[in-house]
């Protein structure tokens, strides 16, 4: 179990940062305790065990990423597009109750967003794909590019299509998918997911991003995870106080 | 594969005061086994039973009741579960790049 005293991005935070962490490592002990449950996020300690101790991430680490960044555009709409979010549990639902996991993919809040972020699942790996609604097209963000990675797309946006298709513009599988160049890239085997969550945070960003002035994210991931790990847990809290106070 | 038994390994006589219920859990290939706790004991004792008959690891599973994750600590009395109900049992996606 990772110690609250003892993670790796532990003395690259803020004092603030570092107290929540704290306070949740050490209230929340046991690798199945739940620490945070609403909708599609499940969160117990060994999943915070696996963000901060720099392991890979599951999909529910980037569905609660998708919760911190609705809750992040609700405090400061001007500071992000605005999105729908389609969690990589869609793609992996084959069975009869794929459409109830896009069931927010609606005509009215299609016609709001910018922006649909799609986190794409390999064996292994996660990439992101990311619709921009105003320019029509996907972009591709993958940080180990290779080929495989983008084999499955064509399918992924059909499979979506098919289950969404009266929400969205009717001409959307002829849209073009280009990987996005220049991004950041990973080096070793662990971060592809802490990437994906990166990504999606900048494809968010109202002005255009200079990707030049983000080289090297790779040497900043212990910071990146343990900035992701305070950020979970603050947006949380604002639910659970939000849930209390009716 | 199917199996039974009861993950908290108490008797099994007919259940007289509804203390108990049968629950099934299902994986992605569509393999069913079946538990029997009671009502008021905490999922994550079905949920370890299960990951020690599969031999997969409890980390690499997420359990889930009409489309939701199962926190571990809750009794399917409060997550109000009939008898005969069916939990899914799903390898979560994850990745790292390790390729």
């Amino acid at each position: 179990m990772i110690s609250a005293a003892c993670y790796p991005g532990r003395d690259l935070i803020t004092p603030r940062q570092r107290d929540i962490i704290e306070f949740v490592l050490t209230n929340f002990t046991g690798s199945d305790r739940t620490i945070f449950d609403s909708g599609n996020v499940l969160i117990n300690r060994a999943l915070i065990d696996d963000l901060l101790g720099e392991r890979w991430l599951s999909d529910v680490h980037i569905n609660t990423w998708a919760l911190v960044l609705s809750a992040h555009r609700r405090r400061s709409p001007a500071q992000f597009k605005s999105f729908l979010y389609i969690s990589p549990d869609h793609a992996r639902s084959k069975c009869s109750n794929s459409e109830t996991l896009i069931s927010h993919v609606t005509l009215e809040n299609v016609s709001k967003a910018n922006i649909l972020l799609m986190p794409v699942h390999t064996p292994g790996h996660w990439s992101l794909l990311v619709c921009d609604l105003m320019r029509r097209k996907w972009d591709f963000y993958d940080s180990m590019p290779r080929s495989v990675h983008r084999t499955s797309l064509p399918t992924l946006v059909s499979a979506f299509y098919k289950d969404a298709h009266k929400a969205l513009p009717s001409d959307l599988l002829t849209w073009k998918i280009e990987p996005v160049d220049k991004i950041p890239k990973q080096q070793g085997g662990t971060d592809c997911g802490v990437f994906v969550l990166k990504y999606m945070e900048a494809a968010l960003s109202p002005s255009e991003i200079v990707w030049e002035n983000h080289k090297n994210w790779q040497a900043s991931m212990s910071r990146f995870r343990a900035e992701i790990a305070a950020d979970f847990f603050r947006v949380f809290h604002e639910i659970i106080v939000a849930n209390l106070t009716g | 594969m199917s199996g039974s038994g009861a993950a908290t390994g108490e008797d099994k006589k007919p259940d007289q005061g509804g203390a108990h219920i049968n629950l099934k859990v299902k994986d992605q290939n569509g393999n069913e086994v079946f538990f029997r706790i009671k009502r008021k004991t905490q999922l994550k004792k079905l949920m370890n039973a299960y990951c020690d008959r599969q031999s997969v690891d409890p980390k690499s599973i997420v359990f889930l009741f009409d489309g939701r994750g199962i926190p571990a600590e809750k009794t399917p009395d409060e997550l109000e579960m009939e008898d005969g109900d069916e939990i899914d049992a799903m390898l979560h996606q994850s990745g790292g790049s390790a390729i």
